[in-house]
């Protein structure tokens, strides 16, 4: 998958020039660059929902939905309780991999299963995150997406959010993006880094 | 089909969770209708005339309207600005199940305050008709779709969700104020069936006229179906219209 002569204008301020990007499917393609250099805007026009500043080329990028997106700090249906979320989920994609994978049954018993009955809205910043990528990995996509999963989140946690997604290219050879800050928690992982800006 | 039920599962705990919704929505409506209409309490049985039917029909319009705006509108337009809209799109990867999903539910919940507001009519009346029970829900089934497609027009408002609750309020004022203009002839009726509340007021007491008189207003019907086809049209461009960006904040 490619994006190619990617261009990114706000009046006078241009945020990307040509910028050009090939993402693998055997690592995890992680996007870094400083606050507010495009990365989000980026995430955006590869999922086809970017704003119309945004001009370039992508090539072989899957049908908007056949891709996954986990936003940046989104708090979702926080009347909900983790239980009825992660169902939803189930529901919607694929409940079997749950049964199959590993790394679902060893989430689910070691940090979902104690939080399943707690309500979104009272859990903290990390352990939603933890929530929602688990519900992501459950879906049955071609691209999965994931903006700054681990910002805001501690160390035990992010640990957690990470070895999610790459059991998703480890385990199931899906294509994954993803922008991050915090590098030195990659340092495991089979990543492929992309500097925008 | 499956993302549709999963979506159903989760606005109905959503809607569920916040009951004060059903005060506006119900809970007022009824409390004024029992306060107009007390006297017959005290009465024998109360027959259903045209002016009960009228009466009948403008509250039926106020919570249709009501619940449609609040619970469909604007919480779509509330997700949207916070981003849950766009969250759930690359879930289910289609705005029409999101949409479908969210209205089935509110569907649901309409038709059990109509019913519990039927009631309400039946107890004051001492007149059990059920009659007034299948008429409300047919009501309820006819005007639903075409009423939240012409209020999708609000989803091209560029304004922020602090606004949009004011803003709905005022659009309810401004309608249920221009229900009664005068309508010297038929284009003038059928003009004033652009207002939403005099739509679902006419498609109401055309159905009670139906089903307690078995009369069938012919030039009525056609009306009602032409504006029902203009509402369809609009809300289709409007909800084309519909993106995942919200207006106010980046998401």
């Amino acid at each position: 998958m490619q994006i190619k002569k990617y261009s990114l204008c706000y009046g006078d301020r241009i945020l990307a020039q040509d910028f050009e990007a090939e993402f693998f499917n055997h690592v995890v393609n992680v996007l870094t660059g400083a606050n507010g250099a495009g990365k989000t805007t980026l995430l955006d026009f590869i999922a086809g929902v970017g704003p119309k500043q945004a001009k370039g080329q992508k090539i072989n990028v899957p049908k908007q939905q056949n891709i996954a997106y986990q936003l940046q700090h989104i708090h979702f249906f926080t009347t909900l309780s983790v239980g009825q979320t992660i169902n939803m989920y189930r529901q919607i994609g694929n409940c079997t991999l749950e049964k199959s994978g590993s790394t679902f049954q060893t989430i689910k018993r070691q940090a979902l299963d104690k939080i399943w009955s707690v309500k979104m809205g009272q859990l903290s910043g990390g352990e939603r995150q933890m929530v929602l990528t688990y519900g992501q990995c459950l879906l049955e996509k071609e691209l999965y997406i994931f903006d700054e999963p681990t910002s805001g989140v501690d160390v035990t946690n992010s640990k957690v959010i990470l070895k999610m997604i790459a059991s998703l290219v480890q385990e199931r050879e899906k294509m994954v993006i993803m922008t991050s800050h915090n590098i030195e928690q990659l340092t495991d992982l089979p990543v492929k880094m992309i500097n925008i800006g | 089909m499956n993302e549709i039920k999963a979506l159903c599962k989760v606005y109905l705990v959503n809607t569920l969770s916040n009951k004060f919704v059903f005060l506006f929505n119900l809970v007022l409506p009824t409390i004024y209708f029992l306060y107009k209409n007390i006297r017959y309490l005290s009465q024998p049985k109360v027959a259903f005339s045209h002016q009960t039917m009228m009466v009948v029909s403008y509250f039926w319009a106020y919570i249709i309207m009501v619940t449609l705006l609040n619970n469909v509108i604007v919480a779509i337009i509330s997700q949207r600005e916070n981003g849950f809209y766009k969250q759930l799109f690359f879930i289910v990867g289609s705005k029409w199940k999101i949409l479908t999903a969210n209205f089935l539910v509110q569907l649901v919940i309409l038709n059990v305050e109509l019913l519990i507001f039927n009631l309400v009519v039946i107890g004051v009346t001492h007149n059990f008709h059920i009659s007034l029970l299948i008429a409300g829900m047919i009501a309820t089934l006819s005007v639903a779709v075409p009423v939240t497609f012409i209020s999708s027009l609000l989803f091209l408002l560029k304004v922020k969700i602090e606004s949009i609750n004011v803003l709905v309020t005022i659009l309810l004022f401004v309608l249920f104020l221009t229900i009664n203009l005068p309508k010297s002839h038929t284009m003038g009726d059928l003009l004033s069936l652009l207002n939403p509340i005099t739509y679902i007021v006419d498609t109401s007491y055309q159905l009670l006229l139906f089903f307690f008189n078995h009369v069938i207003q012919g030039a009525a019907t056609v009306r009602l179906g032409i504006v029902t086809i203009i509402y369809l049209v609009i809300g289709w461009f409007a909800i084309s219209k519909l993106t995942v960006h919200s207006i106010a904040d980046r998401v």
